[in-house]
């Protein structure tokens, strides 16, 4: 039996693709154009306060996921109330996910391949992963981290070549309202969204810092990011950058070097295709682990069912590619209770009660039945 | 087309995944098992037989219209 807890540099990868999964796809906020790559800066010095109570949370409840933490801290109803709200946002977000990667191999690649066929082929992938354990999706992680990291890297160098640093200009051309909900978009897609993390795994192997793990992903995924938009806007221009749909795949069909590296664009799409699964992969873990803690149930067992909740899902979060994309003006209002509100309500639930499990002093009827020692920081 | 790609992911689910699950004695999982297998069957299958299902995107968006006050 696999056990449920990961390595510090396992939990950092996997953060990373997660980040880079689908924010890659559809772009860093393209309505402030030449300035999103500034915005992209701002929202990562934004989103530090948020992972710090992320990681305070699991900081104090070192071996349970958010749903464990919800039913310790505020009792069953309350708890099995907030364990719906995040369970539904993790079946929301997969479906999200999957269907922007349908979308983009609709499109760019299986042109008449229908959507069905592309959601089961990626579904399976993610279900297998699953079902391997969670060791598995660690080691997963950490072999593909470097890989996606790399072709980052590549691509950047090898478009050198095409980069009109006249593109980026002026800079700080759009009003200061315009520019903070731009940061806000970034904040909230993709930084916020690893508060899924909390339902996934129970964070961390004891004695391991989460604040370093949040930090860490946040700073390597927030770089990897900032490098792409810089370079999408710096090949493609503001203006075309906004007008395509996948400026990330867009740019990278521009790329040759000489007459015998070009088409690297394939490449590139496998690449993000491998990002978007782990992405998949995490948001299915925490929406079948609200489902099982939800239910008492063992959550091995119910990984194909949700996933096939998904598929079901799926095909109903948009209309069509136009849609697609016209959500994300409503994503960062929507996510708004699940990425802030309600991890402040569980931080200072954990805080108020922790502080009365820590006291030895104490008379044993005031503390909780559960009682649990605070992790040292 | 379709639908018998989902009769036959639906058939090898239930016998190879949800029937080892009740012989293995999971009583509680395997209800919740064919609740979701349920739900999930039949909203893939009226979607694949054409049926017009709400989309949760406009659902959300009018929320967010409503309570944000956003202007389309």
């Amino acid at each position: 039996m696999q056990s449920d807890l990961l390595k510090c540099k396992y939990v950092v990868s996997l953060m990373i693709l997660f980040q880079i999964g689908s924010s890659v796809l559809l772009g860093a906020n393209p309505e402030i154009e030449q300035d999103s790559w500034l915005a992209l800066l701002f929202s990562m010095a934004g989103v530090i306060p948020i992972i710090l109570i992320y990681a305070r949370i699991a900081e104090l409840y070192p071996d349970k996921c958010i749903y464990g933490i919800c039913i310790d801290i505020f009792g069953k109803v309350i708890g099995r109330v907030m364990i719906t709200l995040f369970t539904f946002y993790s079946f929301h977000l997969t479906a999200i996910v999957l269907r922007n990667f349908v979308e983009f191999l609709q499109i760019t690649n299986l042109t008449e391949t229908p959507h069905f066929p592309i959601m089961i082929a990626m579904m399976l992938v993610c279900i297998y992963l699953l079902r391997s354990g969670i060791q598995t999706i660690g080691k997963w992680g950490m072999a593909m981290a470097p890989v996606v990291l790399l072709f980052i890297f590549v691509t950047t160098i090898t478009s050198l070549n095409h980069l009109n640093f006249e593109n980026i200009l002026p800079i700080l051309d759009h009003s200061p309202k315009e520019f903070l909900s731009a940061s806000y978009s970034l904040y909230t897609f993709p930084f916020a969204e690893t508060v899924l993390f909390l339902g996934a795994f129970p964070l961390l192997n004891k004695g391991e810092n989460p604040y370093r793990v949040y930090i860490y992903a946040i700073l390597i995924g927030g770089i990897s990011l900032f490098i792409i938009t810089l370079r999408n806007i710096l090949i493609l221009g503001p203006q075309f950058g906004k007008a395509q749909y996948f400026a990330s795949y867009n740019a990278a069909r521009i790329i040759e070097l000489g007459e015998f590296f070009t088409r690297i664009e394939a490449t590139i799409s496998i690449n993000y295709i491998l990002a978007g699964i782990t992405k998949i992969t995490v948001c299915l873990l925490s929406a079948t682990k609200g489902i099982a803690k939800m239910f008492s149930a063992d959550y091995n067992k119910l990984i194909i069912p949700c996933g096939l909740i998904v598929l079901a899902l799926c095909p109903l979060t948009y209309e069509n590619v136009i849609d697609m994309f016209a959500a994300l003006h409503y994503y960062p209002y929507y996510v708004l209770p699940f990425q802030t509100i309600l991890p402040i309500i569980i931080w200072i639930g954990a805080e108020i009660k922790t502080p009365r499990k820590a006291n030895p002093n104490e008379s044993p009827g005031n503390s909780p039945p559960n009682a649990q020692a605070p992790a040292s920081s | 087309m379709e639908v018998f790609a989902i009769l036959l992911i639906y058939f090898l689910v239930i016998k190879y995944d949800l029937y080892p699950t009740i012989k293995e004695g999971f009583k509680k999982e395997a209800i919740i098992y064919s609740i979701l297998l349920l739900i999930s069957f039949s909203m893939l299958i009226s979607h694949a037989l054409g049926a017009k299902l709400p989309i949760i995107g406009n659902y959300i968006q009018s929320m967010v219209n409503y309570v944000f006050k956003l202007k389309n």
